[in-house]
């Protein structure tokens, strides 16, 4: 029976030849990875709770340590050094402050295409575009105790994209309008199974930022038979060999969603439901009080080289305090070598090192009464400080173009 | 050992797509006192309605119930109510799967059920089978079955119960 891509990692990871939606199977994921999260201490006291002594199969584990970067307490300073040594003492390895994990475990080679991967952070769906099926868990503590866990395998609907972005539209508003389109259930229990020439056209920064947020539409995750785009992508992080696995042609598919790229405007998602996606158009002029680019949904070279193209010779709003994170240290270092570092300070924004912090309100929290245009991940009450706060979750341009403004605007005005 | 048959009056349909956290509203998302909780319950539905609530009772919700990511005063909320289990058309992908990991709540996929339940309807619920029974209305609804692996877990009190007792008998089995 022709499968999805999908249906043949699940059926190689539980051990079968077929499986179909809605089948029941025990997998063991080929990677699981977990980060330093908000309560670390509390995060891994199951462990000691349970009597786990060790973790199971270490070598295919990876501890981030990506949020509280850098440390802000002694208290955080000590609990952070105790959980690193937990796990050196397990043999896991620890990859700290080189970037979000998110993309960093493209970039240093652990994800490979065809692979299974698992995280307790549904934003490990950016890693889907490498042909790779990343599923996230809500039972870690299973897979790093036993190695193997229970999913149900999701039906795939078939997303295909037609034409070409215009200037000044990411990924990241398509994925926007999809989910104008989709509202919050119409993925539900499902997986999206991006193709067609627009989806070719557009660059992997781009396909990583349109698929982090996938949930939020009630999807299970995303993913992508790996065109040579994406084999390029990932041949240049070496790591491990793989196979890359391919839908058939003739697979089922659950439901099918076409959207045509060409003459696309930004879109933004409105305060406080990530789900309510709208034009930018609807929202141009609302004043801002600060402007975030930067995570796992954004602030990779091409969302850097965008902000950079609107800023240039431009200065940030007085009023306006403009933070842009790299969301990794190699794409910090490219940015760099662009010069993409260089123009971005002279406009005045605070350029930080690669950081979760920011997203989650860790650093430059929002004060009463504020409104913030954001690339993260999230736009809920409270989300990046205070809950009188409100935020506009947008592309890199609109950030960009904001900074300059003081309030929201459309980055295609200074293309 | 979970109570899987359980009777209780249908407290509230909930909206399609709900936000567990508006149980106790944006306001109040870190606040963990059960008292505090069951007096913020469903300020912005109905005033008074811890009061109206008995234990056991269910909540009802249309699909998508569960959206978003639920912080903790939203269980302790519900434990304080008494609500016996949540019963909707369907859920988010991580709502059942996060219940079964606490072994709370009990919870059932049951198409169709918010068009043929009413508030206050009594109803005779089996989580593990997935049959409704309505007993105001005289009707037999069938829901999805819980699965078996989530059925254990939920036995032995939930994720963290069910992995020291697989870690335990792998370490009886090895020192037999």
């Amino acid at each position: 029976m022709p499968m999805t891509i999908t249906e043949k990692i699940l059926a190689r990871v539980s051990g079968t030849s077929q499986v179909k939606p809605g089948d029941r199977v025990k997998v063991t994921p080929d990677l699981a990875m977990w980060y330093n999260s908000v309560n670390t201490e509390h995060f891994f006291a199951p462990l000691e709770r349970v009597g786990a002594k060790k973790v199971a199969d270490p070598e295919k584990r990876i501890f981030f340590i990506d949020h509280h970067t850098p440390v802000k307490s002694v208290e955080y300073a000590n609990v952070l050094n105790k959980v690193k040594k937990m796990h050196q003492d397990w043999g896991v390895r620890v990859v700290e402050r080189m970037g979000i994990g998110h993309q960093v475990m493209g970039e240093m080679g652990a994800v490979r295409p065809g692979m299974y991967i698992t995280h307790f952070d549904s934003a490990i769906v950016s890693m889907g575009c490498l042909g790779l099926l990343p599923l996230p868990t809500g039972e870690l503590l299973r897979y790093m105790v036993e190695g193997s866990g229970y999913v149900t395998v999701p039906a795939t609907i078939k997303v295909v994209l037609n034409g070409e972005l215009p200037k000044g539209v990411q990924g990241r508003d398509v994925w926007l309008r999809i989910l104008a389109e989709a509202g919050p259930s119409g993925g539900r229990g499902r997986i999206l199974e991006y193709m067609g020439p627009g989806y070719e056209g557009m660059d992997m920064d781009s396909r990583m930022g349109m698929m982090n947020t996938t949930t939020y539409c009630g999807a299970v995750s995303a993913i992508a038979s790996p065109d040579q785009k994406a084999l390029d992508w990932v041949d240049a992080h070496p790591g491990e060999p793989y196979e890359a696995v391919y839908s058939d042609p003739d697979a089922h598919y659950d439901e099918e969603w076409r959207f045509d790229l060409s003459g696309m405007e930004p879109y933004v998602a409105i305060p406080p439901k990530p789900y309510d996606a709208r034009p930018l158009r609807e929202v141009l002029g609302t004043t801002i009080h600060q402007a975030y680019l930067g995570s796992c949904a954004s602030g990779r070279v091409e969302d850097l080289r965008l902000a950079a193209q609107v800023l240039k010779g431009q200065q940030k709003h007085p009023d306006v305090r403009v933070n842009v994170v790299p969301t990794s240290n190699l794409i910090m270092q490219e940015a760099a070598r662009e010069g993409i570092v260089t123009t971005l300070v002279e406009s005045g924004v605070f350029l930080s090192s690669p950081s979760c912090d920011y997203c989650f309100g860790n650093a430059s929290p929002l004060g009463d009464g504020e409104v913030c245009v954001s690339t993260g991940t999230l736009n809920i009450t409270g989300r990046m400080g205070s809950t009188k706060a409100q935020i506009y979750t947008v592309n890199a341009g609109v950030v960009a173009a904001s900074a300059i403004e003081g309030k929201i605007a459309d980055p295609r005005d200074y293309l | 050992m979970a109570d899987w048959v359980r009777q209780g009056r249908v407290a509230w349909i909930f909206e399609e797509n709900f936000v567990p956290d508006d149980l106790m509203g944006a306001d109040n998302l870190t606040v963990e006192d059960p008292e505090i909780l069951k007096g913020l319950a469903m300020k912005d539905y109905e005033s008074g309605f811890a009061e109206k609530v008995q234990p056991g009772d269910f909540f009802v919700g249309k699909s998508n119930y569960g959206y978003a990511r639920a912080h903790a005063g939203v269980n302790i909320t519900m434990k304080a109510l008494g609500i016996g289990g949540i019963i909707a058309d369907s859920f988010t992908l991580g709502y059942p799967a996060g219940a079964a990991n606490n072994a709370y709540p009990l919870v059932l996929t049951c198409p169709g059920i918010s068009q043929k339940v009413s508030r206050w309807d009594l109803l005779e619920v089996d989580f593990k089978s997935g049959v409704v029974k309505n007993l105001t209305a005289e009707e037999i609804i069938q829901g999805i079955p819980t699965p078996e692996d989530m059925v254990r877990m939920i036995e032995v009190g939930g994720l963290e119960a069910d992995v020291r007792r697989n870690l335990e008998a792998q370490k009886a089995s090895k020192s037999t």
